[in-house]
């Protein structure tokens, strides 16, 4: 500022001032005055004041205003920050102004709450030029200036975060300034410390730059200087800031394991219980949180699940996807080595299990969290887990998958059970040996006590648990029991098989009863509420439990055999399906048609019959249809997120969390991610399976058109019985199929049939009006669709077949031609011979009594006659197998047809098929008439002959 | 692995030239056609051997940054050397260099070692910048220069090898002080020698087992 320009801004002040004074004078210093408490006054003599130790007053002034009123920071910030600014930018030779008008701005950016902080801290962040100016003032002479524009800079992050990552972006210096930072004073340390973690939030191109200026380096200096898990809340604000930098970040995960960090991390996790002076307590919670951050980074680096929202406006193809998830898993794995080498596994297990457990839930559930994620899929630490151990009650050392059994059943916290038996799944993952061995120990081991503190197995535990709930009352341990035992059968044939010969009853019991595990199983889905509050632990025991038999039933026929073996079983799952059992939950009843529909993959028939009769086809696809549009199930299939970041705010209220439940798992812990992916590929196969058992109800053993053609060398007689056997078959076919169309048609019309299904079905029908019946005809027609799709090529072959056929029938009928006039000629012969015969006989009658020649006539007549007929039967059959085809092809083409029509097309199609049907079935009868005569006249030559 | 010295290097140059192609052939020793955002490969790493010596090579691949240039110039200052690429093929890649060189001298640290690279010249026929010119454009400045190919891997080891083999000479005359954090060299982990070691190791604490277990 030029001399002059001073001079004129003396001038102002000085009449500003004389104005205030007259002005008070004159009116009183009334709350209506604009600057009533003299803000404007100092910040005129800041600004553009002469004398440096004025301008330095005048702010000392403003700092004392403003802290009082958040009215003055607001009128800061509505008229004053751009000549703040200025001074700020033009006053480069005198450090006394530089700090008081950075005083001054920090005050106006801190203290209480309030819309004028809030306005100052806005017009800083917001503003490019002012991040900018700040930053370069961390760079200056004066440790308080530094300090004062770290911390300004620091008060605005805390509610502009955004926008001041979007200018520290913009800046190439201000990372750099800030790591710099990082190496001065501690208090200016801390503030360029809480600065970073504020940019480095959700801003993955500041992570990047953030890591690359060495700031792993740096924030292990500092946890090392200040007494890593012990220390203070700066080492939590480190950890803070690593995980920001690691959180869904794969290239700074990799120079974090490059440069050794890695190996590190589990040391700073290693808490345990603490016994101290007055007995047991609780680890401080500023340990508490410390662990927590540390058990933070445990976990970002060996997950590999996304951050939620990261990456969403990116265009990614499936290619790139998959490019990116597989990178992310190669990260992890390396990570999960890195962390083996360390014995992480055991130092998590001491957190977490057993005696030396600490003392605080919500550490001891991050601990076990960070576990699963660690041992997942990983052989090395999964071995390390099996073979840890864990000290119980001072004297016995036992399994440490024990001990994490017996939280995963007993803890009283819900959060810390989840978790365990996320740890046992963990472990078992990818791991088809472990699966088996644990498998084998599945046996009660004798009386003992029911929190299983007697059990010297993991499997032992889980029998007690799953086998003394004989009462059918939700119990908790048997719930968490079957979980764990899902995770013991999934996708491992071998075990599924063991599984099926356990016997609960414990070898010491006199009674010589068996009780086996699978039934045992299925009869707690009995089990019914008697209070409100008693429906949540009854549907979530019945989706345990049914999501137990979906994972042992699916594609094991052995189980499936097994299952069904009990005639109870499936009408039970069926009304399980029907109803949902006593809470009407729609995921009980589709979970249980999900059971249906893996037996059905096996058994087809004789549980499509149950299911129609039952459950009805089409509620079975409307309830499939329900849990899958249902908000649980839609959450649930989303892809898996990264849980949310810690941050000072949220540690300090989880630190002292007694139950250690943060949030709800998405899909409310009913369904996860994988059975969603299952669940949707196996509708798909089910469906299919289900159209074409109505299309082509014989699979498998289908006739050729040879069955109906005559074989070399072979009789009238045998050829004439297979003809039998092959009409009787596609009578027995036609009825199945009229029977199941009757039922379909039914159900469709909405008509239950009383006789047919069990009460209820007004529930089914019921809903149907509510509006239900446009989203069970997509089903419908989905299901058209993936029939018309799997018979395309059936299509083809019953085509190729029916020509055949045609070509069969019209030699047949040249024949039948050439045969019926030779019959007519036959008869007509007959009739001349008979008449002859009469005449003859008549004759003879009349000329002499005494002999009978008529007798060798009549034979050689009978048999020409049974010749004719015979033939007659055979074009017969073949005319059938014939109109049989046509109708069938007829049906499936018309469902081909109707793929894009709704109801009323799948109705006409079905009524033609019915009709073409009974055309069919009549013309059968017809045939049918004579048939039993001519059957039965048959018979007796035949007989006769042999 | 011990190394003498860890480098930081930053590959820069205009989109499409073939940074994340460089960085994955020096790394990975492949070529892929990646995608046209830059995945993943941000970041890698390698060692080889310069002057005799062991050297650890980190480099980050900047593309990432390309709608950010601002942040893109947050590194220069924290690196020892940078691959500033363009395109033999694309003439107009070429032209930009003297942006790319202004901001570098804005931003970087006076010693930070500039390796010129013309990329793609495996691509003979659709040559749009002969190796002449690219070569004065590097004697004009300063700069060292190498034609690659990350494509056949022609000249890609050369071009970060030679860059370290600058960046050590500074350090033995003295040019280059590795006490300076922010000149991007750090002396390596060597068990030989004490103190010397950035990684921060946190000892496993471990309680031991309570004394009192009676009962
Ligand atoms: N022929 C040839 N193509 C290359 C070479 N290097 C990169 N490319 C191609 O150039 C395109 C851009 O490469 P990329 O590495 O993504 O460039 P960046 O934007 O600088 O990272 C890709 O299609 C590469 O396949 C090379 O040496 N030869
Ligand atoms: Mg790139």
């Amino acid at each position: 500022m030029g001399r002059l320009d001073r001079v004129a801004a003396l001038a102002r002040d000085v009449t500003s001032a004389t104005a205030d004074v007259a002005r008070n004078i004159v009116f009183g210093s009334g709350p209506e005055g604009e600057d009533d408490d003299g803000v404007e006054r100092a910040l005129e003599r800041l600004t553009c004041g002469v004398l440096s130790s004025d301008r330095a007053l005048a702010g000392r002034t403003l700092c004392e205003i403003v802290e009082e009123r958040d009215s003055a920071k607001a009128r800061v910030a509505r008229a004053w920050g751009e000549r703040l600014l200025e001074t700020l930018r033009e006053t480069t030779d005198d450090d006394d102004v530089i700090r008081a008008a950075l005083e001054a701005t920090r005050a106006c950016a801190s203290g209480r709450m309030g819309e004028g902080r809030d306005a100052c801290r806005a017009m800083i962040a917001r503003d490019f030029a002012w991040v900018r100016q700040l930053v370069s003032e961390l760079r200056g002479r004066d440790f308080y200036s530094r300090l004062a524009a770290a911390q300004t800079l620091r008060e605005a992050s805390e509610s502009e975060g955004e926008a001041l990552r979007a200018s520290a972006a913009r800046d190439p210096t201000a990372v750099p300034t800030l790591m710099d930072a990082m190496k001065e004073n501690e208090v200016i340390r801390n503030e360029a410390l809480l600065l970073l973690v504020e940019l480095t939030k959700d801003h993955e191109e500041l992570q990047k730059i953030v890591a690359f200026e060495g700031a792993f380096e740096r924030a292990f200096a500092v946890m090392r200087e200040e007494g890593g898990v012990e220390g203070g809340v700066v080492v939590q604000d480190c950890l803070e800031l690593c995980n920001n930098l690691l959180r869904d970040n794969p290239s700074n995960q990799t120079l974090f394991r490059e440069n050794g960090f890695v190996r590190s991390v589990p040391g700073l996790a290693a808490v345990e219980r603490e016994i101290g002076n007055s007995g047991m307590r609780g680890i401080s919670a500023q340990k508490a949180a410390n662990a927590l951050c540390a058990l933070e980074t445990v976990h970002l680096l060996v997950s590999p699940n996304q951050e939620d929202g990261k990456r969403r406006n990116a265009r990614h193809d499936a290619e790139l996807e998959a490019l990116l998830r597989q990178q992310r898993l190669a990260g992890c794995r390396a990570n999960q080595s890195e962390l083996a080498k360390t014995g992480t596994v055991e130092i998590l297990v001491r957190a977490s299990l057993g005696d030396s457990a600490v003392n605080a839930v919500s550490v001891r559930v991050a601990a076990l969290r960070a576990l699963a994620a660690l041992v997942r899929n990983h052989e090395e630490n999964q071995t390390e887990l099996f073979s840890a151990t864990a000290d119980r009650a001072g004297t016995v050392t036992e399994p440490a998958l024990l001990a994490c059994g017996r939280t995963a059943l007993h803890s009283l916290s819900p959060a810390e059970r989840a978790a365990a038996s996320s740890v046992l799944g963990a472990s078992m993952r990818g791991n088809p040996d472990g699966q088996l061995l644990l498998v084998s120990t599945l046996a009660p081991t004798g009386f003992g006590a029911t929190d299983g503190s007697e059990d010297a197995s993991l499997g032992g535990l889980l029998a007690r648990a799953l086998a003394t709930n004989v009462g059918m009352v939700y119990d908790q341990a048997s719930v968490e029991a079957a979980r764990i035992l899902r995770d013991m059968l999934h996708r491992n044939d071998d075990a599924k098989l063991k599984a099926l010969r356990v016997n609960l009853e414990p070898v010491t019991s006199r009674a010589n009863a068996s009780e086996l595990l699978l039934p045992r199983c299925v009869r707690q889905l009995a089990v019914t509420h008697t209070t409100e509050d008693e429906k949540p632990q009854v549907e979530r025991l019945q989706t345990v439990i049914l999501r137990l038999l979906i994972v042992w039933l699916y594609e094991c026929k052995p189980a499936v055999d097994a299952f069904l073996s009990s005639p109870g079983h499936l009408p039970a799952i069926a009304d399980l399906a029907r109803t949902g059992g006593s809470t009407e939950s729609p995921h009980v009843a589709a979970l249980a048609c999900v059971v249906l529909g893996c037996c059905l993959l096996e058994k087809a028939g004789s549980v499509l019959d149950v299911v129609s009769a039952r459950v009805g086809l089409q509620s079975f696809f409307m309830k499939w249809e329900a849990m899958t549009t249902s908000e649980q199930y839609v959450q649930a299939a989303e892809t898996p997120k990264l849980p949310r970041a810690l941050t000072r705010a949220n540690v300090a209220k989880l630190a002292i969390q007694s139950d250690g439940e943060d949030e709800v798992p998405p899909g409310e812990g009913l369904y996860d991610n994988e059975i969603t992916v299952f669940i949707n590929e196996l509708e798909e196969r089910v469906k299919t399976s289900i159209m074409s058992m109505y299309a082509k109800p014989s699979a498998g053993e289908e006739r050729s058109a040879s069955s109906v053609i005559r074989r070399d060398g072979e009789d009238d007689a045998s050829y004439l019985t297979r003809l039998q056997e092959a009409l009787r078959a596609s009578e027995k076919e036609l009825e199945d199929v009229r029977s199941r169309n009757t039922v379909l048609a039914e159900q469709l019309l909405g008509t239950s049939n009383p006789a047919a299904a069990p009460s209820g079905d007004e529930a089914v029908s019921g809903s149907m009006e509510n509006g239900s019946r446009p989203a069970s005809n997509e089903a419908l027609q989905a299901a058209v669709e993936a029939a018309k799709r799997a018979n395309a090529h059936e299509i083809e072959n019953l085509k190729r077949d029916l020509e055949d056929f045609k070509r069969l029938a019209d030699e047949r009928q040249e024949s039948l031609t050439s045969l019926s006039s030779a019959y007519n000629g036959l008869e007509a012969e007959v009739y001349r011979l008979e008449s002859e015969a009469t005449g003859l006989r008549a004759k003879l009658h009349d000329i002499a009594d005494s002999d009978d020649v008529s007798a060798p006539d009549t034979a050689t007549l009978d048999v020409a006659r049974e010749a004719g007929r015979q033939e007659g039967r055979r074009l017969a059959e073949v005319e059938f197998e014939t109109r049989m085809r046509d109708a069938v092809e007829a049906a499936v083409a018309e469902a081909a047809a109707a793929h894009e029509a709704e109801l009323n097309d799948l109705l006409a199609c079905l009524g033609q098929e019915e009709a073409s049907k009974e055309h069919l079935f009549a013309r059968l009868l017809e045939l049918g008439v004579d048939e039993t005569a001519l059957e039965e006249d048959l018979a007796k030559i035949v007989i006769g002959d042999e | 692995m011990s190394y003498a010295y860890l480098l930081k290097y930053i590959i820069i140059g205009d989109t499409g030239v073939g940074k994340s192609c460089l960085l994955l052939q020096f790394t990975d020793q492949r070529f892929q056609l990646v995608h046209d955002l830059t995945i993943g490969v941000e970041f890698g790493s390698r060692m080889v051997t310069a002057g005799g010596k062991q050297v650890k090579l980190q480099i980050w691949d900047t593309a990432g940054q390309e709608s950010f240039r601002s942040i893109t110039r947050s590194y220069y200052r924290g690196a020892a050397g940078a691959l500033l690429v363009y395109d033999v093929t694309r003439r107009e890649t070429f032209d930009n260099l003297s942006s790319w060189l202004q901001d570098c001298r804005a931003n970087a640290n006076h010693n930070m070692v500039i390796m010129l690279v013309g990329n793609k010249s495996d691509v003979s026929h659709r040559r749009a910048v002969s190796t002449e010119e690219g070569e004065m454009f590097a004697r004009e400045n300063g700069l060292l220069f190498v034609e690659t190919s990350a494509k056949s891997a022609f000249g890609v080891d050369d071009a970060f090898v030679a860059t370290a083999g600058a960046v050590l000479a500074k350090i033995d005359t003295g040019v280059l002080d590795v006490k300076n954090e922010s000149s991007g060299v750090k002396l390596g982990y060597d068990p030989g020698r004490k103190g010397t070691s950035d990684v921060a190791r946190l000892d496993v604490r471990r309680a031991e087992p309570g004394a009192s277990s009676c009962c």
